[in-house]
């Protein structure tokens, strides 16, 4: 059986130490053993948040991006599982001066952009009820970590959205 | 098949490429948009207050934006009698004097040794005076004592009266043993040789008359910008002609060879130590800005006048223009000297919170004024 989903990502930044990160991801699974119990695919999600420092205007967007392992269990029309995922999490960070555009600056003065990848583990638990035919809602939730400019950093992330499997 | 392909691929990917920059996050080097550099002179012993003599003094330097804001007539015009003249001399603030209005960047110094002040921020656009087309925004340095260690410079401001009870709000001035105490200035009058912090946006207008400099001729630089000038003589209101030109906005002119325009990083202000006695001001704030007279309703029991100068008086006006002038008197009651701010409060029988001569009075005790009125103002009503 596959599973695809589609979902609402809320998520606390992956290298901002503080805010939520909203966004939109997508989830693809397939079945990998005959009784079900394993799955395996992949997930992306982007997801940004905007904070404030004394001086700076922090943007920071999160493209994330893993290869996941489930272990799953079906009852009645739902599907509960545990998702372990690895990969990376894109990082595009904005950073814009505060009144700089006021104070005249320009150039880097005025703002500047980096991108960086930072290696990603992280485990959802999930939960798929099945409404109507071959549709139906997800909720997931759980840790991540991050490996960030020497250091680890945790986090979770969670998402709501419609599946549809088949 | 193909969605876990894609996914896949960019999966490995984005491992392939970690680390491929470096983020700054929230902990960015807070860079400053401009410098002031300053000196403080002078031996702040010889004019150290003697209840703080065997103390460690913190000496700071805060900018602090200047408000706009007009004195009460009461202050301004000349006084009726030498009583009168001394709750003036006791309650009324300079006319000319800087007025804070927040306090910004903040640095400890020491005397006789350079030090710089960074400006993180732009003035906020409520410290900046004129249009969004031709605004401006002056700061004088101010050096004080931290006595309460708060790393600020912290304003008191004089009580608000409503016209009836104790004062709505009282002055915030802080236990006298802490007061932060103001041992000099870079722009304490216009009457006094300043030096001036000045922020500008847009154009230029002199016609706002923000702490304006006649007689010098150049404005103050787009962006940050130190003027100087000498001062203006003090204009002697008892003449009717300086006093209306002064109405008008017209304020004696600076010596030209006194004003100076310069880029922060041309001009290094000098702040001379000074004997505190006649800098309290500059910790002051004002009750109100447009230099409107708050009246009240005599209390029932007589105002404490102890070490106070107090006077019965006519309503302000202009010299020949007694149009419109209530009658009666008021009582005016100076501040007393250990208070942190300079004030006089107006007592009237009759009147509105901001008008003694409104036509629907917000109290009239014209007809039984309290006992004690009349060992204050004998003749009236």
């Amino acid at each position: 059986m596959n599973t695809l989903d589609g979902q609402l990502v809320l998520a606390l930044p992956a290298a901002l130490a503080t805010g939520m990160s909203t966004g939109v991801g997508a989830a693809f699974t397939r079945v990998a053993t005959r009784g079900g119990m394993l799955a395996w695919g992949a997930r992306a999600s982007w997801s940004t948040a905007t904070e404030y420092s004394l001086v700076d205007t922090i943007r920071n967007d999160d493209i994330r991006l893993r290869l996941c392992g489930q272990l799953q269990h079906a009852a009645g029309r739902g599907l509960f599982g545990l998702r372990v995922g690895v990969g990376g999490t894109l990082v595009y960070e904005g950073r814009t001066r505060g009144q700089g555009a006021r104070a005249g600056l320009t150039g880097s003065a005025l703002g500047s952009t980096t991108w960086a990848m930072l290696p990603a583990a992280d485990i959802e638990a999930i939960v798929v009820l099945r409404i109507w035919n071959s549709w139906g809602m997800s909720i997931t939730g759980g840790p991540t970590l991050h490996w960030i400019n020497g250091g680890t950093r945790t986090g979770w992330s969670s998402g709501l959205g419609v599946t549809w499997q088949h | 098949m193909a969605t876990l392909n894609i996914l896949t691929m960019a999966t490995v990917a984005s491992i392939a490429l970690a680390g491929c920059g470096k983020l700054v996050g929230l902990n960015t080097p807070t860079t400053p948009l401009e410098q002031v550099h300053l000196q403080v002179t002078g031996d702040l012993a010889s004019v150290q207050r003697r209840e703080t003599v065997g103390q460690a003094p913190q000496l700071h330097v805060a900018l602090v934006w200047g408000a706009q804001w007009l004195p009460e007539p009461f202050c301004v015009l000349p006084p009726e009698s030498q009583a009168a003249a001394a709750v003036v001399a006791a309650g009324c603030p300079d006319s000319f004097r800087f007025v804070p209005d927040r306090a910004g960047a903040d640095v400890v110094v020491q005397p006789g040794v350079p030090a710089t002040i960074a400006l993180v921020n732009l003035p906020a656009a409520d410290v900046m005076v004129g249009d969004v087309t031709s605004r401006v925004a002056y700061a004088s340095l101010i050096v004080y004592d931290d006595r309460n260690g708060n790393g600020t410079l912290d304003f008191h401001h004089p009580p608000r009266h409503h016209h009836h009870g104790e004062p709505a709000d009282v002055e915030d001035a802080g236990a006298p043993g802490t007061r932060d105490i103001v041992y000099g200035a870079s722009f304490i009058s216009m009457t006094l040789p300043d030096q001036r912090v000045a922020y500008r946006e847009g154009a230029f207008n002199a016609g706002v008359a923000f702490y304006p400099r006649n007689g010098c001729v150049l404005p103050p630089l787009p962006g940050f910008s130190i003027l100087s000038a000498g001062g203006f003589p003090r204009p002697d209101f008892t003449q009717p002609n300086v006093l209306l030109a002064a109405a008008q906005g017209q304020l004696p002119a600076e010596d030209p060879t006194t004003c100076g325009v310069a880029k922060l990083d041309e001009a290094v202000v000098t702040i001379p130590l000074q004997s505190p006695d006649g800098l309290t001001q500059l910790a002051c704030t004002v009750g109100d800005t447009a230099g409107t007279t708050f009246y009240r309703e005599p209390p029932a029991n007589s105002p404490d006048v102890t070490n106070r100068a107090w006077a019965c008086v006519g309503f302000p006006h202009l010299p020949g223009d007694d149009a419109g002038v209530p009658n009666g008197q008021q009582l005016v009651v100076a501040s007393a000297p250990t208070d942190a701010c300079q004030s006089v409060t107006h007592y009237t029988l009759r009147g509105c919170d901001n008008d003694p001569g409104c036509a629907a009075p917000s109290w009239d005790v014209t007809a039984t004024p309290p006992a004690w009125w009349a060992a204050f103002c004998p003749t009236t009503p």
